[in-house]
């Protein structure tokens, strides 16, 4: 049983470790995140939880290569993530939009084909699919930088999804967000899962994750606290997943007298 | 390759989208027919002059367009943090770091083509003729130059604060044109420590001044030997290659966040 | 972060202009120089400009060979195009820059740096020059294998602009006076290249627009006299012209512990050599015994000086024998 759930695990953190220098820390150095480990299975969606400097965006860093760890390993699909072959089957959408604004979106997708190394026809087919999957068909040849911000996460949206990704990661896909389109996203990332697809999500929306996530980890101080099964957790703890995080991380309310 | 050449074509995309190469080649096309519009002792043949001030103002324009274009490539994906979506796709930072260079300096090539061809409206209206061997060999010469200097702005951008880096790009390449090539005799006078630092510092800056063809077609001097071009080109494309390599080095180590 | 880079682009842009503007407008108006707005716009730095422009008259005259500061210093200093005056024409003199470091240049004196060996013209036109001079290659160079490679992209050969090729040099030239309207050398360099590619009116003007600037210049009356001379059409203008250039030198290094000798000796020559011409055998002779007091070739000036007293001899006998 050990061996297959090894073998079906598609990102694999080990004993991760990060550090920065930091003067004001005793000993000049800011422990992000220790021994971390943990690991994504095909085909879940799994929720990456944590209060504000709990080590979520480093480890997210780690896994897109921006950062180096200072121990312990982290693979993507068997490779080193410090390999930039490790990241040719995932997609990756960032928190806020972070893409040229003077490309339109066609030509945007387009550039990320290339990098993917797309050939021209298949690129051409997958724009147009993601561009209506999106919906902004309408406006591809319009420059980024005149969208509303839901048209610039659903870009963003779309080029995490140029390669047809195994895994994507998302870094608080609906911040943001009015309520329509967290619920396009939303839909999204259903549709993604059904298509067998495994969706690292990283949120602060908590009835969010409980609704989309199989499988959450909750973070604080640089090391899990809780992993499990979304509904394993929910029977074990008795309540819903926000008061879960709460007891978590140590959360007192104010007393009032 | 390809993911080189991605890179480069939205960095050419953008030197497009943007006013500064229109801008720069409207006022250097208006202060070129203004002065030609003068007319010196009833004499309406003079062509040299022309020339030469077209010629400065295409070096100025282009050498600010190159220094500003590379200078700013890294600092504003940082800047801007379009770096991330781009590294957590299949392409290292080296890759990242060609395909900018590359960019640039295709994005300047094209941009002197336009600049000569005006040069080259201006030359045979003046003089009626067209000599096309030693045109092509200035725009040769001058587009190596302009390498070397974007390369030398890419290694500054890593170093320096955007500010500082293009003022101190563009204080160096005038430096090295105006007293670069005396450095040698300076040392010889000089001696002692001082004349050897001097010579160390000759051999050490990439003599621009080499790749200035201005003279030669101002007034109409016969073709470069072939096997001088050869060995300028040779010249250049050790000096790209040797802060090229300087770049990816920094490039590799720097934090992004 | 462009936009110290870009203001000072702009700044540049803008004088360009503006300098662009002033330019056409003065030559369309004819107006002063001396009352250029250039001046107003650069103050006591257009002198620097003016000098400066003046250089790029002479590597144009060289098309585009123009020694280093190193290498002049090797061989010889001075404005190569103010010395060059009056060498075409032979053995006329010429009135020097203030570096100028020439052997006394009397008449029958030949320019000693160059003697040209030869004209060899090149594909356009122009001379070519030999080792001795000025601006030819120094001896003691750095020979460094970048110095070699970098020779082989810079025009490698001495040569003048003839034929026609010198009108290239006058926007500089105009240039230098509207930058700096005292600066004598500029006009009669301006002066001196205008008459030689055939305009005696515009070189009369210009030389006249210089004294206008600079009334008190024994150089610009001097340049105007050789003018006048060459022009061949009044005698009497020249002789003027050129007592006026000793009345004005006279005026400037009277009194002086190190006056201009060589400026007096040219200045003297010519006029003693208009007046025998006219037949003013005493003027002339007067001429010429002050110019033996300042010549370095005094043994040539004496010749002459005999000439003429032969002459007023023979003048004094003729009507006696009558």
């Amino acid at each position: 049983m050990g061996q297959l759930w090894k073998m079906d695990s598609i990102l694999r953190v080990n004993n991760l470790r990060v550090e920065y220098k930091a003067p004001s820390e005793p000993g000049g150095v800011k422990l992000a995140v220790r021994d971390l480990s943990f690991e994504v299975h095909q085909g879940e969606v799994f929720g990456f939880l944590g209060p504000n400097g709990a080590g979520k965006t480093t480890t997210m860093n780690v896994l897109l290569g921006y950062v180096h760890a200072t121990g312990g390993s982290a693979e993507l699909f068997g490779v080193d993530v410090r390999q930039p072959i490790a990241r040719r089957r995932i997609g990756y959408l960032p928190e806020l939009t972070y893409y040229y604004r003077f490309l339109t979106a066609e030509e945007l997708l387009r550039f990320y084909a290339k990098i993917f190394g797309m050939r021209r026809q298949e690129a051409d087919r997958r724009i147009d699919e993601l561009l209506k999957l999106v919906e902004l068909d309408a406006v591809r040849r319009r420059p980024i930088r005149t969208y509303s911000k839901g048209m610039q996460q659903r870009v963003g949206l779309a080029q995490a999804l140029i390669n047809d990704p195994d895994l994507l990661l998302l870094d608080e896909p609906t911040s943001g967000l009015d309520p329509i389109g967290r619920m396009k996203v939303r839909e999204i990332i259903q549709r993604l899962q059904e298509q067998g697809k495994t969706v690292f999500f990283s949120s602060h929306e908590l009835g969010e994750v409980e609704t989309v996530c199989n499988r959450v980890a909750i973070l604080h101080r640089g090391q899990v606290q809780v992993e499990g099964p979304v509904k394993g957790l929910l029977a074990q703890y008795q309540c819903n997943l926000e008061q879960i995080f709460l007891k978590v991380v140590g959360y007192q309310p104010p007393v009032t007298p | 390759m390809n993911r080189i050449f991605a890179v480069a074509e939205v960095v050419i995309r953008e030197l497009i989208r943007r006013k500064d190469f229109y801008v720069l080649f409207v006022l250097t096309a208006a202060i070129t027919l203004l002065m030609g519009s003068i007319t010196f002792f009833n004499e309406d043949t003079i062509a040299r002059y022309v020339k030469e001030i077209c010629l400065l103002l295409i070096w100025l324009a282009t050498l600010v367009i190159t220094v500003t274009t590379a200078g700013r490539q890294l600092p504003a994906e940082k800047e801007s943090r379009t770096i991330f979506p781009l590294l957590a796709k299949p392409i290292s930072r080296t890759e990242v770091l060609l395909g900018k260079f590359v960019g640039c300096w295709l994005a300047v090539g094209f941009t002197l083509i336009v600049f000569y061809l005006f040069f080259g409206v201006i030359s045979v209206a003046r003089e009626h003729e067209l000599p096309l061997v030693n045109y092509l060999q200035a725009i040769w010469l001058h587009w190596l130059m302009l390498g070397i200097v974007g390369a030398l702005a890419l290694v500054g951008s890593l170093l320096l604060t955007p500010a500082a880096n293009v003022s101190i790009v563009i204080l160096g390449v005038l430096g090295i044109w105006t007293v670069g090539e005396f450095l040698n005799q300076l040392a010889a006078r000089t001696g002692g420590l001082v004349g050897w630092v001097t010579y160390a510092v000759y051999f050490a800056i990439p003599h621009l001044e080499i790749f200035d063809l201005r003279e030669r077609i101002i007034h109409g001097w016969e073709p470069v030997a072939w096997g001088a071009m050869g060995l300028a080109t040779l010249y250049a494309a050790v000096y790209m290659a040797m802060l090229l390599t300087l770049a990816a080095l920094l490039f590799r180590r720097k934090p992004l966040n | 972060m462009r936009r110290p880079v870009l203001m000072l682009l702009l700044l540049m842009v803008c004088v360009l202009t503006l300098t662009g503007f002033v330019l056409r407008e003065d030559a369309l108006r004819g107006r002063d120089n001396s009352k250029s707005a250039l001046a107003v716009i650069f103050g006591d730095g257009r002198r620097l400009f003016a000098n400066h422009f003046l250089t790029k008259a002479d590597e144009y005259f060289h098309r585009g060979r123009y020694p280093s500061i190193f290498e002049m210093a090797e061989t010889q200093p001075g404005n190569h195009l103010v010395e060059s005056l009056g060498e075409e024409e032979g053995n006329e003199p010429h009135v020097h820059g203030p570096d100028c470091d020439h052997g006394a240049e009397e008449p029958g004196a030949v320019h000693p740096d160059h003697a040209h060996d030869g004209h060899a013209g090149d594909e356009e036109s122009g001379h070519e020059h030999d080792a001795s001079c000025a601006h030819a290659e120094p001896a003691g160079k750095p020979d460094d294998w970048i110095a070699r490679l970098a020779s082989r992209f810079e025009p490698d050969r001495h040569v003048h602009l003839e034929g026609g090729g010198e009108k290239e040099m006058l926007p500089w030239i105009q240039l230098a006076v509207e930058m700096d309207p005292h600066n004598v050398d500029a006009y009669t360099v301006g002066g001196y290249w205008l008459w030689h590619m055939g305009k005696p009116v515009e070189a009369e003007r210009f030389l006249r627009d210089g004294l206008r600037n600079n009334p008190d210049s024994p150089e610009i009356y001097f340049e105007l006299g050789r003018l006048s001379e060459r022009r061949a059409k009044d005698s009497r203008l020249t002789a003027n012209l050129y007592a006026l250039s000793l009345e004005k030198w006279h005026r400037a290094n009277d009194g002086l512990a190190e006056p201009d000798t060589l400026a007096l000796a040219q200045i003297l020559g010519r006029l003693g050599r208009v007046k025998e011409s006219r037949g003013e055998l005493d003027a002339a002779l007067e001429c010429y015994l002050q110019l033996k007091a300042v010549s370095h070739s005094a043994e040539g000036v004496q010749r002459q000086i005999d000439s003429i007293r032969e002459q007023l001899a023979r003048q004094t006998h003729t009507p006696q024998s009558r």
